[in-house]
């Protein structure tokens, strides 16, 4: 059993990713959507963050909304993935949590 | 899979609608089934058949309103929420007696009961916004 | 019967979600569902005793927190961290919360079948 982790706003901005990865377990991932994929950008403090999280835990960032956002050089843990992934990650899941 | 979508972001101001859209058409291209989508908060505002857009931007509660139709979804607007947000029904409008009813074409008014209906019979539950 | 699990992460009155997340937990109960409601970042202020939110137009949440109760709500938590970093303990809330750990809410979210954060 494992929970997939929706993050939707900017970890810039709110704390939403720091809340999920506070209570993500191992098995888990975290799929950044919307503001959430400024997660991604390679090289911040953010990166670091979630890098340091990444043992264990899979990160995803939806392809729509990293290029809608000029999004291109990426942490490289960050694992692109499309709607149809994003549909795939949700079954693959038991549950899923919106943090926003 | 049997999949319920609850969507939560207002509409003309957040992301949140657009992305639970694009969700719904994905799931459906890839052969699962849609139980429901059920609007809560500001969402609601989806279900307003008298939005105006300008002529180069989408129109998101029309494009809402076309999805669900084109593939006879479940569209539960929530009762509670949408009575606070001015969204009606014919019925409601009587009810509260109202000058008008604004509520576009698929989507139902319903109470939040309709939500955990989703949720005991989908296997798998996604929320999107605020 | 299903698992739903609520996390509550907002602070009271500044916005309705304190109030969505209640209703959606008392609709679960009513159905009879096995019903975890968890209070974490700012929605540990939700708890908090004293609100008096007459002169903001605001309905007192007590009587809603109170009916949890009624409606068969037992297993209440605050997450402990959420708690610590705002200087609140169990003295400060209206009703009686567990306190969990990240950990212990991660098993927790893992084990439910629906997970609704608001």
């Amino acid at each position: 059993m494992s929970t997939l982790h929706i993050v939707s706003s900017s970890p810039f901005q709110t704390r939403a990713l720091q809340s999920a990865l506070k209570v993500a377990l191992k098995g888990d991932a975290i799929l950044l959507i919307e503001n959430g994929v400024y997660a991604a950008v390679e090289e911040t403090e953010m990166a670091q963050m979630l890098a340091g999280a990444a043992d264990g835990l899979r990160v995803y960032a939806l392809v729509e909304d990293l290029n809608a956002r000029a999004l291109s050089s990426l942490g490289k843990h960050v694992i692109k993935a499309s709607y149809t992934d994003f549909v795939q990650l949700v079954c693959q899941h038991h549950n899923s949590v919106s943090w926003s | 899979m049997i999949i319920s979508v609850m969507v939560t972001g207002t509409p003309a101001s957040q992301q949140s609608a657009q992305s639970a859209l694009s969700f719904c058409a994905a799931a459906l291209g890839d052969g699962h089934s849609i139980y429901r989508v059920f609007f809560y908060e500001d969402a609601v505002l989806i279900g307003s058949s008298l939005t105006v857009t300008p002529q180069d931007e989408r129109n998101l509660n029309a494009a809402w309103s076309e999805f669900i139709q084109q593939h006879q979804l479940d569209a539960v607007i929530c009762v509670a929420s949408a009575l606070k947000r001015g969204i009606l029904d014919a019925g409601e409008a009587v009810r509260y007696q109202k000058p008008a009813a604004n509520l576009a074409a698929g989507f139902d008014i319903s109470g939040l009961g309709q939500w955990v209906d989703a949720c005991l019979n989908s296997d798998r539950v996604v929320s999107f916004g605020a | 019967m299903k698992t739903l699990t609520f996390l509550a992460r907002q602070a009271p009155f500044g916005s309705s979600s304190a109030k969505a997340c209640l209703d959606m937990v008392l609709a679960s109960a009513v159905f009879e569902q096995q019903v975890n409601y968890v209070f974490l970042d700012d929605g540990v202020w939700q708890l908090v005793r004293g609100h008096a939110p007459d002169g903001i137009g605001a309905k007192n949440t007590l009587a809603a927190l109170q009916a949890l109760e009624l409606y068969g709500v037992d297993n209440v938590y605050a997450l402990d961290e959420s708690m610590t970093e705002r200087q609140l303990t169990q003295a400060h809330l209206q009703i009686p919360v567990r306190l969990c750990t990240p950990a212990e809410l991660g098993a927790m979210i893992n084990a439910s079948d629906v997970v609704t954060a608001l």
